[in-house]
């Protein structure tokens, strides 16, 4: 059987800026279940270690509600994630006294590590900082 | 449900198109796409690459629930996606619903075996069948897959 993009067709301009607005919580969503998954836990035992509820944690991996900084911190560091807000290529800063501060951090090099893979980030905070 | 090991690979997710072209998952996946975009960004972009990377039965509930008789069904929020699992690692889904019942209807089981019965035949080869369902899509004005 041959290999087909049919669950694949691209994404229309409108969409991908409707996308874009959603990138962080494809990330999000993806970097806990993938860890979540690799660690063999239940969405349960996950929510209890990090004290919280089942509910939270499948809101998280469904992309669903508003999940508080704290809750997702919690539940991350059961993981072994941490929360982090990296520069990215690409988004361009709504306030222009940034632009050179964004320039400055286009030399960051992000990697991948092991176990999460593309979502876990490790970055050199000197080369951040200029 | 195995929780141990971990095997990265090449699970195939595939659409069944019905000998007349047509394909309910992928017509349900479209309107999806109209009427909840976030809900159809996540099954797409989280929980389909999950699949494909690590096989279903290490992902299990609640996003993989079986369903008996070799159904399954993928999960997201009310979504379903039923499908059953081929050799090789192939994932063949039949149906989606935005569920609105507490169980595996009889009606959609009644639809996924048919479909199932046709997909494990000698006659299924999909791409003709992905042919016939291009050929729909552009009778219907829709650019169709690329």
């Amino acid at each position: 059987m041959a290999r087909l993009d049919l669950l694949r067709t691209p994404y229309t301009g409108e969409e991908q800026a409707r996308l874009e607005s959603l990138r962080s919580r494809i990330n999000v969503a993806r970097a806990i279940l993938d860890a979540r998954l690799s660690a063999g836990l239940s969405q349960e035992e996950v929510g209890k270690a990090a004290g919280t509820k089942q509910s939270r944690v499948s809101e998280i991996e469904g992309m669903k509600g508003n999940p508080q900084l704290d809750t997702l911190d919690r539940i991350g560091r059961v993981l072994g994630l941490m929360v982090a807000l990296v520069p990215v290529v690409g988004i361009e800063p709504a306030l222009p006294e940034l632009e050179s501060w964004v320039v400055d951090s286009r030399s960051v090099v992000v990697l991948t590590a092991g176990g999460v893979g593309e979502h876990m980030l490790d970055f050199p905070m000197g080369r951040i900082n200029g | 449900m195995i929780r141990q090991g971990r095997v990265r690979g090449s699970w195939r997710l595939v659409p069944y198109i019905a000998p007349s072209g047509r394909s309910q998952v992928l017509d349900f996946l479209d309107s999806l796409r109209l009427k909840d975009f976030p809900r159809f960004v996540q099954v797409r972009e989280v929980l389909m690459p999950e699949i494909e990377n690590r096989g279903p039965f290490l992902i299990g509930p609640p996003i993989w629930e079986g369903l008996g008789a070799g159904f399954y069904e993928i999960r997201s929020a009310r979504v379903r996606l039923y499908c059953s699992v081929m050799d090789p690692r192939l994932v063949m889904m039949y149906r989606g619903v935005v569920k609105r019942w507490p169980r595996f209807r009889e009606e959609d089981r009644r639809i996924c075996q048919r479909a199932r019965k046709d997909a494990e035949s000698d006659a299924y080869d999909q791409e003709k069948r992905e042919y016939l369902y291009r050929g729909i899509c552009k009778k219907r004005g829709q650019a169709g897959p690329s």
